[in-house]
């Protein structure tokens, strides 16, 4: 019999349609709101399991990028934030990420951050990444033709990849380069050669205080020859030819699928959405409804497959505690843990899965409930998770066991574990096996370091 | 066929399990301890580094002091030193507040680099930082010197505590394109925190629980993965907590830079393979009232790193241990209008050890001869570099460093 987890399951591309054996329930809503969302609240699952899974994914992508619920606030705190600084931009998202209504949305602008990944390390205006990452807000699911063709004027990345110095007769192939290499095709789908024209294309292109504009006396319009072609190519010309290689769409279907659904998809997954992404005419909403609503993505395959990055596992975790926490505690935490937003390591942005555990990384990690669930002497909220228990009427320790498996674990333990964790609840100051009965004295003594074990399990780590 | 979770458990580090496990077995498990090299060997391969970093623009002149030139005391008409009683040779002393620095110049352990410094100096705290930490003066790097070295020649062993950052954010010169370099705050950070309120016996069965909940398991590869890091993890912070328990340190570390690098000495006497080790100590940004905040810095930079090689002689590895010490730049030859100093350019380096051929090196800049009100350097700091990399971490320093330099004879 195969191993549902170790093989991808038969059918794939099909909808996902809920069985006895597999039913539409917390596990699978959870699953989603880990991967299209920043993770499940008892909120959010109770909603999606109220849904068919399609209504559920449409609920989740069908934001309006338009409606930023936010820009109010921000305008509020305009004596407070300093967006110029990075540090504080980082702030003001994680702010976003623990209130917003449409967690979707950032989930997709992060998605997009480590693709066209670009660091304040060289950028330094902390307003001009907030303006990437808005991009990314507003045309995130948009068509991946007009995201990219934004990319290229965008200021951060004209800075980031040198495009305010690529000026005709001293080209800067910088940006002609890592489009190619890393934005759409992959590295052998280009010669050296092709490098040199296409930067020729993107010429010109300047951000100044004003926005960004084309000038025209430092933009070369003489023919350049890409991919055989030639043209007097401009920056739009440019990333259409691109996208009209065959390499494009099996380069942005495979990091979708890893990004969305599985760090190890096969050719057959990659060949079918590249195949769906053409289809659409670059269009990303319906391909990745499509891919989220699949039996390939509600598999055992998938589930648990991916390794939460620290943005998910912390932003994850406060979620799920209720959504309280400052946010200058929650980006230290993700920062030690190896994630810095808006500084990632290069432009290939972060490796993801297996590179973000570490000795040091993995035992943060373990401790985060530690962390989470401890009161502070400093300024800063933490969730406040005796009260949702008590509110969630649990008593007894098998019920205080259920109630914190659900909230993070999908209510899913092994009995082994939850005996273990019950025994450990039992366990009296002197040694003996006594009574167990939730109050403010065991939640100290006894939940607050279940609390921590359940978030110290490997299967915590999994997204 | 499967291990069981709570077999493992049962099973002690040195035991047959552990080799079970493979690719897992703690790093310090399959190293040779330090003594077994011969410390006679100049580039063992168990020869370790500690950058320590002084942020903020160390004013060089108040450190290895011109005190023999004129040109000196009418620029610095408040802030100069005219103490000479720690002289280097006839013309150059140390800060006064560096006494300890003395005595291990007076060993032959601390060489003194002088005007160190690149081409076309960037004034700007960030940009010369990482300068000076991608070795790179021209072009944006995003992996660092050191990150290079790890790259190149540590690649395929087992990285996870190859370089170890003391502090709370990675250096640039620490980013490789591999595995990622842990930052270690404090070893009490290292390892399973106990939860506030409970008591000892819970703390050891929470302990004991989270390594079983943890124990290697292969269901999937995921989860394989992540068991056999944790387990790694878990074991090995329990063995550096077991080292920190046993450690003692020979001396009195000062606070700041003194803890860190106590710390370090720490995890070194540890065995646990670490090659680098990167700390940093701040505050040198002294545009205004300069003394006597500076001094006090410099002093605490001497009498840390004395400590810390008294430490580390004291527990007979001190001949494995090579520090570094460099700043992003120096700092103007006048002070200015508040008795301070702006950003400047060269400054001198040090680099101390029991393998270290103490005394004095590059010539100094001179202060008739200044580039708008700036030393010009005479040391290109990359020499410095290639000279760790090739004499003491046996490395081919233009592959790391992407370019030739020729290697100084500090070591």
């Amino acid at each position: 019999m195969a191993n549902d987890f170790l093989t991808p399951p038969e059918n794939p591309f099909a909808p996902f349609v809920p069985a006895a054996a597999s039913p539409w329930d917390k596990r699978w809503a959870s699953h989603l709101l880990r991967r299209a969302a920043l993770g499940p609240t008892s909120a959010m699952v109770d909603k999606l399991t109220a849904l068919s899974p399609a209504k559920a994914v449409d609920a989740l992508l069908d934001y309006n990028p338009a409606n930023d619920p936010f820009s109010a606030e921000l305008d509020s705190l305009a004596d407070f934030l300093t967006l110029s600084n990075a540090d504080q931009v980082q702030q003001w998202w994680y702010h976003r990420m623990l209130n917003t209504t449409q967690p979707a949305q950032e989930r997709i602008a992060l998605y997009w951050h480590n693709h066209f990944a670009t660091s304040a390390s060289k950028v330094m205006d902390g307003k001009m990444l907030a303006g990437q990452i808005d991009l990314f807000r507003q045309k995130g699911l948009g068509s991946f033709r007009e995201l990219l063709k934004s990319v290229t004027k965008d200021p951060a990345m004209l800075v980031w990849l040198d495009g305010q110095t690529n000026r005709k007769g001293k080209p800067n192939e910088n940006y002609g380069r890592e489009v190619m290499e890393l934005f759409t095709l992959g590295i052998g789908h280009y010669t050296e050669q092709d490098v040199k024209e296409i930067a020729r294309a993107f010429t010109g292109w300047q951000a100044t205080s004003a926005g960004v504009a084309l000038n025209p006396s430092q933009f070369d319009a003489d023919d350049k020859t890409v991919f055989g072609v030639t043209g007097p190519l401009d920056a739009d010309g440019a990333i259409d030819l691109i996208l009209q290689q065959p390499a494009a769409a099996e380069h942005l279907s495979q990091k979708l699928l890893r990004a969305f659904v599985h760090p190890n998809p096969t050719q057959l997954h990659i060949d079918y959405y590249a195949s769906r992404l053409l289809e659409h005419d670059w269009e990303i909403k319906p391909v990745l409804k499509e891919m989220l609503t699949s039996r390939l993505f509600f598999s055992d395959w998938a589930y648990r497959s991916k390794i939460k990055s620290p943005v998910e596992l912390v932003v994850g975790a406060v979620l799920a505690m209720g959504g309280r926490a400052g946010t200058e505690f929650v980006r230290q935490q993700a920062n030690r843990m190896g994630q810095t937003l808006l500084y990632p390591p290069n432009v290939k942005g972060w490796d993801g899965e297996q590179a973000w555990i570490n000795s040091n990384t993995l035992l943060l990690r373990f401790n985060l409930g530690q962390r989470l669930a401890t009161p502070s002497s400093e300024y800063i909220t933490k969730p406040d998770l005796e009260t949702a228990i008590k509110t969630r009427g649990a008593q007894t320790a098998d019920e205080v066991i259920n109630c914190l498996v659900d909230l993070f674990l999908d209510g899913r333990l092994d009995a082994q574990s939850r005996t273990d964790l019950a025994d450990f609840m039992y366990i009296g100051p002197d040694g003996k096996t006594t009574t167990f009965a939730y109050n403010h004295n065991t939640y100290t003594t006894k939940v607050r370091p279940v609390i921590h074990m359940l978030m110290a399990t490997p299967e915590y780590q999994l997204a | 066929m499967k291990t069981s979770r709570r077999d493992l458990l049962k099973v002690s580090l040195s035991g047959a399990a552990v080799v079970s496990i493979g690719s897992t077995i703690p790093a310090f498990l399959t190293r040779f301890a330090l003594a077994d090299t011969p410390a006679t060997n100049p580039v063992a391969r168990d020869n370790i580094l500690v950058v320590v970093q002084l942020s903020g623009g160390n004013d060089g002149l108040n450190t290895v002091i011109p005190i023999g030139d004129d040109v000196y005391h009418k620029s610095r008409q408040v802030i100069g030193i005219k103490d000479r009683s720690l002289m280097l040779d006839d013309t150059l002393a140390l800060n006064p507040s560096m006494t300890a620095f003395k005595e291990l110049f007076s060993q032959g352990k601390l060489a003194v680099i002088n005007g160190c410094g690149y081409p076309q100096p960037n004034r700007s705290h960030f940009r010369s930082m990482e300068i000076w930490q991608t070795a790179d003066p021209i072009n944006f790097q995003t992996s660092g010197w050191l990150g290079h070295y790890l790259d190149h020649m540590v690649r395929g062993t087992d990285q996870s505590l190859t370089a170890i950052n003391v502090g709370s954010q990675l250096p640039t010169a620490l980013v490789t394109d591999g595995a990622p370099v842990p930052s270690i705050q404090a070893i009490a950070d290292f390892g399973l925190v106990a939860d506030q309120g409970i008591i000892a016996r819970d703390v050891a069965a929470e302990n004991k629980l989270i390594a079983a909940m943890n124990a290697v398991r292969e269901e999937t590869p995921a989860l394989q993965f992540l068991t056999r890091q944790a387990t790694n993890a878990i074991v090995s912070a329990a063995e550096i907590h077991r080292l920190t328990n046993n450690y003692k340190p020979d001396v009195a570390y000062p606070g700041g830079l003194g803890q860190s690098l106590r710390l370090i000495a720490q995890l070194i006497a540890g065995n646990l393979g670490t090659r680098l080790y990167y700390c940093e100590i701040g505050g040198f940004d002294t545009h205004s009232a300069e003394e006597p905040q500076h001094s006090q810095l410099l002093g605490a930079v001497a009498s840390s790193i004395s400590a810390f090689h008294k430490d580390l002689a004291a527990k007979r590895i001190d001949d494995k241990v090579v520090v570094m010490c460099f700043s992003e730049f120096g700092r103007r030859v006048e002070q200015n209008a508040s008795n301070g100093t702006d950003h400047g350019t060269a400054a001198p380096m040090f680099v101390s050890g029991g393998a270290v051929k103490g005394g004095l090196y590059g010539r100094y800049p001179s202060l008739a001869d200044l580039d708008a009100g700036d030393l010009k350097y005479t040391t290109d700091f990359r020499r410095v570099y290639a000279t760790i990399l090739e004499k003491w971490l046996s490395a081919d320093s233009a592959a790391v460093l992407q370019n030739s330099f020729q290697p100084m004879d500090f070591i």
